[in-house]
Formats: structure tokens, C-alpha cells, sequence
């Protein structure tokens, strides 16, 4: 099984005989903290959880920079080969389900959010794997509203509406059904349809926009729309290599689902139908016309989310002390940190490093209070540089510090969650629950470091918290929900520490601002991000090498677009392995 | 239920007149049911709570026997007036959540147990990676192996011609705001399916409710069109899924079970009788600061659900496996103290208290507090049930409510865990103190026994069966004690 991993191949030799002893007992932390509800959505399951002790955390695995982690920073990459993956069946996330209603019928309620959650899924990222009864219950209703609503305009969606007749439901069936089930329908799907057509008016006896309406809301709960898998009626052909090419109308659902997260406009659509999506470059230029509208917006701003679990910042409440959280200030702090990403990746330099670093943020009045910038006005996120020396990029915006932060200031829990995310999330590196009955033994102290020292001192503790626990340090600057800060409970912070877990030893650090410094510049740190990005992409495990390959066809410093643009076009991307059990040609 | 009105007795008026049992309905169900057949329908409610419950401030220190003639402590004194309707067990361990561990093993991370509290087997390894094991040795997060109690009786009833509107009802309340699959699912279909919880009271209101008051007519227009549109869809299914890997057309095939439920739900009887209860304006379902009115309106919706025989099997969920509600409702300030040593040092919620509680004397007495609070939650259940008169007696006597938690102890164990009942349909016996295993001896050196015996007796009583065992049949058969 591909998932099967040593730690061997993730992480430098130190951390296995740290392992070990995390086995015996790592007693300090508390598993359930990370964890507990009226937390905010940390998350620990992501991550490509493997089987029986697997790590996940082998950016560039098969031969990348990373694996074993004894090259020396600079060692040469060898261009690995790549192969595809198995792409397996996923039904639309809430995200994907509202941008696609609203592209197709110009739906803007975003009524997923009444859908069963979606899952976490194997790769970290949002999915919608499990059916329930619930589930279709639910599209069941939310399609009955979207189908009365879309028939209130009748002619805009049925443009042949005044004849009323079968013939115009037919049409209508095979128009509007190419652009819900983004592939043209099959002659027995037509036949269906057009039967739920007829059966209205004959059974129910209802009029032709009552028809209509009933098709509609039959498509809008057929698996030809809810889950992403547009070959039709035909089974798919393996090529003499093992791999299958996907076809046009799969390809366009993939690019615009990857880069839009929503459903594939008329000019994909067509592209498919005239054959213009089977060369590489063909690919290429439609990913780029892609991250040239504005769809990609939301699209990034959701990648980021998820990567870097901001999103949660909405629901993380916290101790009703912090009179200025409310609720407006947490959707700010959300809005900030989306048009940040989206500012930087789309309409800036496109660079990792940026959004790593970057000294400015998009302010709108309540922000710039948390930030203590003065001059900033209105609720529209604006470019604001920030004080000087106190800030950096993604890490050090409140939509992260407060995502990932106990309920109230002194909460231990506070860095060792946001390192864990960092480790997790910006080092693919996986960090093993504790693995005894655990009681923490806080250290007598002032600060929460301080307080938190035993991790250090006792070696059963430090075998899991060397990584995490600096790297919150680092973030000892700023209060739960991300206001800067030079003293914790009337002493001194102290924010310095050490990267461990990379290749080049163990870069030292002062504070966030240069933590974020040293994280742009670890090769791991940048691997990262092609694995988060290929497994949002493809909704699937990296194969072994697609990481190190892609990261070898790029420039060291990494351009978010450019990076986006290559995956869309790789061959990992454009082509999948049978699955198991699936009828081929 | 409105949730401002705490006088019990407006309470009880508001409740009878906002299911409308005290007037018209009982002799319309009753109607309805001499049609199906002579006995009043069996119900389960299931509800699960985490974070285990403080021994000391909980449970009786006495020798199994008649709940009457103990003082209750604390944590269960809400109880008092329904002495004689419920069951307090204890002795209890989880081991087919255990047997999924390798036997080295020792820690088993009770947050994700919930998954096999109600199946009685064995996990498997989720198809979805999250509940597959991470790595290291704790990091087990197997799936329901099988269905849950809930799923078993509302498959039991379909087999016996009782079809329902909801066949299977799972509320929650906020037990999706955390992040693993397996710390919120606690009903399952199958192995490894799910069954998702609906944690919007608003939208399981109007759902639950949707016939109530419209006419005959319009009922069965709403209800054809929906056969029809089912109907379309799982035609649609069968041709998407034909040429599929194994693993995906499982899925589009449970997918399509799904589709044929709900289409077989839609000829039930649904609910023309019964009175759709007042839930409010729609909330903020995330915030802590609402819980109790969610929990409240959860409770009218099941509760009246029931009632109106909508289902005869729901679950109620509130918060995930690792559930840290803070109860800034109770206006108790000794909440909002500093962290307690003995955990992370984060505050005074439900899952701090937890871990707090096995080091912190004010951790217990908080914590006693909060369950206390629960066990309010229990009481306004089982004196609503009350409430519904029918035939002789009332639904309580129709009815197992099964409380689980998660966990046995505050460190999250696997072990010792307590369970309570309410309700004594199909001669289910109440009133007990019943410490099972060693516990009335030994306590927490003394030996537990699985949760399986609970559940066989729970299953023979609904459906007047004998069966041996529930789950997997290693795990033993039917705890004593439990049935007339």
C-alpha cells in the first residue's frame, strides 16, 4: 500500500529515536486540547494519515530534497519521474456545491451550508466522501429551492419556454444538462429525464414550468452533478503505459474545480467539445485564462484557508474577557486574511515568500484596532503597511494566531497549537499524539513558556514538543487572538527558538518575523506547499516523486501562479491509474 | 419550547399545547395505531454526552439496589423526581473499541470512541483516511464496525412493516464544530457509513414538521412529486455508477440505498396529527453562548418527533468526543477562575475540567456542577415523556432513553464508563442503581464488563426478542438485571 511510510523516509534520524521514545510515554501534552469543541476547527487528522505507524510528512518522497533528510541544503535535485494516481469519486464540498449553483442558475444564497460537513478526507483538505440519509434529504430540499427559484425565470432558463411542449423540455434537458453534468448527456440519461419530464405532466399534472421544475430538481440531485466524474456512458481506455488520459470534458471539470472550485464556463466547455484541451500547452493556457478570472479568488482564498485553517477564525470565541472579539471583528480578521492571499497570489508577485513574509496586510477599521495601525477607516480590507519589525506574512495575521489559540491568554495550550499547525501544515511533517494517559506537569513559572518548560527538560516530552513548542514560542508576541504584545502575564516574552526538522540543522530564530524568514527559506517549507497544493488539486495522496518533480521543473523561489499553472498541466494532473475494480475499454 | 420559560408549570402548558398530545392528537395516534396493530409503538432515544462523568460527585456509594432509598449525589440530584424512572450503570468498558487496538496498546484515546459505543463491534478502518490510524501507536481511529442500536431498531421496525418519516433520526448540537469524523459520529448505518447528524434545530424543525398543517391533498402532491423526482434519481444513479471501481461504486451504491430510504419513507404516515413545536428564531449554531437553547429546541424536536411517531429511533448528540462547552449560562463565577493545574492551563470548560479532574479537587466540584446541568437536560426529557399520556400509562413506559458518554473517566479511559436509562418499554426495569462488573466492590481496580450487555438488553426489550448478544457475540450477552 502506497500509504505505508517510515518515518525513515520523513524525518531526520534524531526524530525516529525521539519516536521511540514517544512510545514509552510522552506525558505533557494534552491530546484532547487540540481537539476539544468550542476549540477553533484545529485539526488533526488531515495530513495523509498512514496505517500503523506511517509518517506522512516526506515532502519530495522518491527522491526529492527531503527524504532522509541528510542531504546536505543545497544538494542538486535529480528530476524524478512522476507517476498519475488513482482519482477517486468525490461528490462537491459545501464550497464547490455553492459556487457551482451560483454559476449555473446565478444562485447566490450559498445554501450548502445546510449539507452534512464535509469531510476532512485523506488529504487534508475538504471532501464529500460519505453518503447518508441526511445527506440526500438534504439535496432533495436545497434542489426543490434552487429548481422554484429558477423557474421564477422561466424564459431565462428555458429560453424555448413559449412553446411549452416536450421538444422544449428535451432541448432544455440536453442544453442545461451539458452545463450541469459539464459533459454532454448520454441518449439513456436524456430518456430518464425527459421521462420525470413527462411523468409531471401526465401523473402529477402539472403545466411546463411545473415540469421544468421537476427535471430540475431531478438533475440537481443526480450523481452526474453532484460528484465529479464526467466520462459519461463510456468506459475509460488505458493507455500501453497503465495510465489513462483523462477525457476533455473531465479535464475541464478538473481545471475549473482546481482553480475556480466551481463548475466549467461556456468557453471550457466548448474548448472540450472542439478537442482544444489535448496538448499541454492547450492546458496551460486555459489554467492561466482560469487564474485570470475572477473566480480564482475565492478558490485561493479557500487553498489558504484550509492549509493554514484560518478559516476557522469565525467560530473561535473566546474568553468573553477580549470585550473587542465579537463577532464582526472575527469576520474582519477572516476577510484580511482572504485578501491577503488573494492580493498577493493574483494581483502581486505570486511569491511564497511574500505571502510568508510580507510586512503589510489588508486592513479595514477592526483589524487595524487589533494591529494598534492607526488611520484606517471603512470595512474594506486595504493595503496597510504594519509596525515596524512586529509582523510577517500569513503567520503572524490573527486570522491564524486566534484559529489556533486556547479560549483566554495564559492558555497553555495556545503555542503548542499554533506550532503543531505549523509543523503540520507548512512542513507536511506529522507529530504523533501522545501516547500514554497523559497529566500535564506544568513547570512553576511566570509565562506560559516558562510554564511550559518541562517539554524541554523532560526528554519524554521533548521527543514530540522539539516540534512544535518553538515554533509557538515564536508566536509568544501576540495574545489569543493576535494582538501584538511584549509581556505574558507581566513578564517578558520570550519569542526566540530554533527550526528543528530541516535539513539545514537547526536555523535559529529571534521571533516570528524572522521564523517566518527562515521558513521561506527551507526547502521543506516550499515542497510543502507543492504537496498541499497538488493534494487540493487532484483531491488525492501525492505519488511517490510528483512533489520533488514538480518542485524541479520550478524556480527555487516559488510563484504561487506559476506553481498553480504547472500542476494543472502536469501529468499528474492530466491523468489518472484505473481504479480497482473499475470497467475499462 | 420557547427556552426563556423556566416555570415549570408553563413549561409542561406550553409543551402539551405546542405537540397538541393533551388535545386532539392522543386519540388520533391511538386511532392510527389500532390500524397497525394493538400495543403502542417502542421507541429509543439515544443521547450522548463526553468527557465522562466525576465518580464521586455521581454515582451512589452503596451496594446495587433501589435508586429510591439512596440520597443521589450531586451530579444526578436533578434526577430526583424520577427516581423511579431511571437506571444508573456503571461498571461499563468499551472493549470492542479496545479489541481494534494491537493488545500493547494500553491507552485508547476516548475522543474517538463514539463511532462504537452504540455498534457493539469491532471498528474497521474508515475509507476515509481521517479514521484511519495516524501514525503512532495512539493514533488509532477505526469507524463503526457495523450499525449502531438506533440504526439496528429503525432496520428492525422496516422489517416488521413499520416504515417511519424518519426512520432513523440523529440530532446534534455543535458535534460537528470540531474536526475528526470519528469524535462525531455516533450512529451508523453500517460499516463504515455514517449517519451524518443534523445540528440545525431550525432546519430539523421545519423538516420534522413540514406536513403539519397543510392539507391531505396538498401532502400527498408534495409527496408524489417527490416519488417522482426520487424515482428519476435513482434511475439516474444506476446508470452513473456502472463502470466505477469497487471502492467508489460502493459508495454511489449506499448512495442510492439512500435515495430508495427516503423514497420508501415518503408513504409513511406523516404526522398530519401532531403539532409542530415552537422553536424560536433562528440562532447562531456555532456559539457557545447558545447551547442551552439549542439543546432545548433539539429536545422539543425530538422529543415531539417521538410523539408524534415521525420515528421511534433518535439520536441526540450534543457537542463531539472531546466536547468543551463552556457553561457561562450557569453564571457560576467559579468558572471563570484561572486554569486549574492539571490541564493544559487553558480555562474551566467541560474537556478542561476533564483532564483537570483527575489532580484537582475544584475540577470535580466544577465539573459536578456542569454535569449537574446535563442531568437537568435528562430530567426535562424524561418529564416530557411523562407528560404524553398513553393507553394506561405514558410514553415514558413506551420509551429506553440511553445516556452514553464516551468516556469512563476525565482522563478519557476506556473504562468505567457510566451509563444511564430512563423509560421502561418492553419491560425495561427502572429505578435502579445497578454498578455492574466489580464496581460496587472494587470500584476503579475492579473488573468492568462491555457495554454489549447494556445494548442486548436495550434490543431485546424493544423488539421482545432473546437475543444473546448485540454486536459482536465475544463481548457477552445481556448484562443482568436490565429486564423484567
Amino acid at each position: 500500500m502506497k500509504s505505508f511510510r517510515s518515518h525513515a523516509r520523513a524525518l531526520p534520524l534524531p526524530w525516529l529515536v525521539s519516536s521511540a521514545l514517544c512510545l514509552a510515554a510522552c506525558t505533557g501534552s494534552i491530546p484532547g486540547d487540540n481537539e476539544a469543541a468550542g476549540g477553533s476547527g484545529s485539526d488533526r487528522s488531515g495530513g495523509a494519515g498512514s496505517p500503523r505507524g506511517g509518517a506522512t510528512g516526506r515532502a519530495g518522497a522518491g527522491g526529492g530534497p527531503q527524504a532522509g533528510g541528510s542531504q546536505a541544503c543545497d544538494a542538486e535535485t535529480q528530476a524524478p519521474t512522476a507517476r498519475p494516481g488513482v482519482l477517486p469519486l468525490r461528490r462537491l464540498t459545501r464550497f464547490e456545491y455553492d459556487n457551482t449553483v451560483r454559476d449555473l442558475l446565478g444562485d447566490t444564497t450559498r445554501p450548502a451550508a445546510a449539507f452534512p460537513a464535509d469531510d476532512v478526507g485523506a488529504v487534508g483538505f475538504a471532501t464529500a466522501i460519505n453518503t447518508s440519509e441526511l445527506m440526500v434529504t438534504t439535496a432533495l430540499e436545497i434542489a426543490e429551492k434552487l429548481a422554484t427559484s429558477a423557474v421564477a425565470k422561466l424564459d431565462t432558463l428555458v429560453p424555448c419556454a413559449s412553446a411549452a411542449n416536450e421538444a422544449c423540455a428535451s432541448e432544455f434537458v440536453s442544453s442545461f444538462g451539458r452545463r450541469a453534468f459539464r459533459r454532454p448527456l448520454t441518449a439513456e440519461e436524456r430518456t430518464v429525464l425527459v421521462a420525470v419530464y413527462s411523468n409531471a405532466r401526465t401523473q402529477l399534472g402539472y403545466d411546463f414550468k411545473g415540469g421544468i421544475r421537476v427535471v430540475l430538481t431531478t438533475m440537481l440531485q443526480a450523481p452526474q452533478f453532484l460528484y465529479r466524474w464526467e466520462l459519461g456512458g463510456s468506459a475509460a481506455k488505458k493507455d500501453a503505459d497503465g495510465t489513462i488520459a483523462l477525457g476533455p470534458y473531465e479535464l475541464a471539470s478538473r481545471l475549473s474545480y482546481f482553480l475556480w472550485g466551481s463548475t466549467p464556463d461556456a468557453a471550457l466547455l466548448d474548448a472540450a467539445s472542439a478537442g482544444k484541451l489535448a496538448s499541454r500547452e492547450e492546458v496551460t493556457s486555459q489554467a492561466k485564462r482560469l487564474l485570470g478570472d475572477a473566480r480564482s479568488r475565492d478558490m485561493v482564498a479557500d487553498f489558504f484557508g484550509q492549509m493554514m485553517q484560518t478559516r476557522a477564525v469565525t467560530s473561535a470565541e473566546k474568553d468573553t474577557k477580549i470585550a473587542d472579539w465579537t463577532a464582526e471583528v472575527r469576520a474582519s480578521a477572516l476577510a484580511e486574511s482572504r485578501a491577503f492571499v488573494q492580493s498577493v497570489v493574483l494581483d502581486g508577485d505570486g511569491s511564497w515568500r511574500t505571502l510568508l513574509t510580507a510586512p503589510y496586510s489588508y486592513l479595514d477599521a477592526r483589524t487595524a484596532k487589533l494591529y494598534g495601525v492607526s488611520g484606517v477607516v471603512g470595512s474594506a480590507p486595504t493595503k496597510t503597511n504594519l509596525p515596524a519589525g512586529q509582523r510577517a506574512g500569513l503567520l503572524t495575521q490573527p486570522a491564524f494566531l486566534a484559529s489556533q489559540s486556547g479560549p483566554t491568554d495564559g492558555a497553555m495550550i495556545t503555542p503548542i497549537r499554533r506550532g503543531h499547525v505549523i509543523r503540520k501544515r507548512l512542513l507536511c511533517q506529522e507529530i504523533p499524539p501522545p501516547l500514554e494517559n497523559v497529566t500535564a506537569r506544568p513547570s512553576s513559572g511566570t509565562t506560559t513558556r516558562q510554564r511550559l518548560s518541562s517539554h524541554a527538560s523532560d526528554p519524554q516530552c521533548a521527543a514530540c514538543h522539539d516540534r512544535m513548542d518553538d515554533l509557538g514560542f515564536a508566536m509568544e508576541g501576540y495574545d489569543v487572538v493576535g494582538r501584538w504584545r511584549t509581556t505574558d502575564n507581566g513578564a517578558p516574552v520570550d519569542t526566540h527558538g530554533e527550526l528543528s526538522g530541516v535539513a539545514c540543522g537547526r536555523p535559529k530564530f529571534g521571533g516570528a518575523v524572522e521564523l517566518a524568514q527562515r521558513l521561506a527559506d527551507a526547502p521543506e517549507v516550499s515542497d510543502c506547499l507543492v504537496q498541499n497544493l497538488v493534494r487540493y488539486a487532484t483531491a488525492r495522496e501525492e505519488t511517490d516523486g510528483e512533489v520533488a518533480a514538480m518542485r524541479a521543473s520550478l524556480p527555487r523561489e516559488l510563484n504561487v501562479r506559476d506553481l498553480m499553472v504547472q500542476i494543472a498541466s502536469s501529468e499528474g494532473f492530466i491523468r489518472r491509474i484505473p481504479s480497482p475494480g473499475e470497467v475499462l475499454q | 419550547m420557547t427556552t426563556a420559560k423556566r416555570n415549570p408549570d408553563f413549561r409542561r402548558r406550553e409543551f402539551l399545547r405546542a405537540t397538541g398530545i393533551a388535545a386532539g392528537l392522543v386519540p388520533f395516534l391511538a386511532g392510527e395505531r389500532a390500524l397497525r396493530g394493538a400495543e403502542q409503538p417502542k421507541r429509543l432515544l439515544v443521547i450522548a454526552s463526553a468527557n465522562a462523568w466525576v465518580h464521586d460527585g455521581f454515582l451512589p456509594k452503596a451496594p446495587a439496589g433501589a435508586l429510591a432509598s439512596l440520597a443521589l449525589p450531586d451530579g444526578i440530584k436533578p434526577l430526583e423526581p424520577h427516581k423511579a424512572d431511571v437506571n444508573v450503570i456503571a461498571g461499563l468498558e468499551y472493549r470492542n473499541y479496545k479489541a481494534f487496538y494491537p493488545s500493547n496498546v494500553n491507552y485508547v484515546d476516548c475522543h474517538h470512541s463514539l463511532p462504537h459505543l452504540l455498534t457493539g463491534k469491532i471498528g474497521v478502518m474508515g475509507k476515509n483516511s481521517s479514521s484511519r490510524p495516524q501514525d503512532g501507536a495512539t493514533g488509532y481511529r477505526p469507524a463503526g464496525g457495523g450499525p449502531s442500536i438506533d440504526q439496528w431498531y429503525a432496520d428492525w421496525l422496516r422489517s416488521k412493516g413499520v416504515t417511519l418519516p424518519f426512520q432513523c433520526l440523529t440530532a446534534g448540537v455543535q458535534d460537528e464544530s470540531c474536526c475528526e469524523p470519528t469524535m462525531v459520529q455516533l450512529s451508523y448505518r453500517g460499516p463504515d457509513q455514517p449517519n451524518a447528524v443534523e445540528n440545525n434545530p431550525y432546519t430539523l424543525n421545519t423538516r420534522l414538521f413540514a406536513n403539519v398543517g397543510m392539507s391531505a391533498t396538498d401532502i400527498d402532491k408534495v409527496r408524489a412529486e417527490r416519488r417522482s423526482v426520487l424515482d428519476g434519481v435513482g434511475k439516474m444513479i444506476e446508470r452513473f455508477a456502472k463502470n466505477l471501481g469497487t471502492e467508489d461504486r460502493e459508495r454511489v451504491q449506499q448512495h442510492l440505498q439512500s435515495v430508495r430510504s427516503v423514497e420508501n419513507s415518503l408513504g409513511a404516515s406523516a404526522g398530519a396529527g401532531c403539532t409542530k413545536p415552537s422553536v424560536g428564531g433562528a440562532i447562531d449554531i456555532g456559539s457557545n453562548a447558545n447551547v442551552p437553547k439549542l439543546v432545548d429546541a433539539q429536545i422539543s424536536n425530538v422529543i415531539t418527533a417521538l410523539a408524534c411517531d415521525l420515528t421511534r429511533s433518535a439520536t441526540l448528540t450534543l457537542a463531539n468526543g472531546g466536547g468543551g462547552w463552556f457553561p457561562a449560562w450557569l453564571n457560576n463565577p467559579d468558572f471563570n477562575g484561572a486554569p486549574l493545574a492539571g490541564n493544559a492551563g487553558n480555562n474551566r470548560n467541560h474537556h478542561d475540567l476533564a483532564h483537570a479532574s483527575a489532580n484537582s479537587a475544584e475540577a470535580r466540584r466544577l465539573k459536578t456542577i456542569l454535569e449537574a446541568w446535563f442531568m437537568q437536560q435528562f430530567a426535562t426529557i424524561i418529564a416530557r415523556l411523562k407528560e404524553v399520556k398513553e393507553g394506561s400509562g405514558t410514553m415514558l413506559d413506551n420509551t429506553i432513553v440511553l445516556w452514553v458518554n464516551n468516556m469512563g473517566t476525565g482522563d478519557h479511559s476506556w473504562q468505567h464508563a457510566v451509563w444511564l436509562t430512563a423509560g421502561r418499554a418492553g419491560g425495561f426495569r427502572s429505578g435502579q442503581w445497578l454498578p455492574l462488573g466489580e464496581w460496587a466492590t472494587k470500584g476503579m481496580q475492579g473488573a468492568c464488563v462491555p457495554q454489549n450487555g447494556v445494548l442486548t438488553a436495550v434490543a431485546n426489550a424493544l423488539t421482545g426478542s432473546s437475543m444473546t448478544s448485540f454486536g459482536d457475540a465475544q463481548f457477552g450477552g445481556e448484562a443482568p438485571g436490565l429486564r423484567a
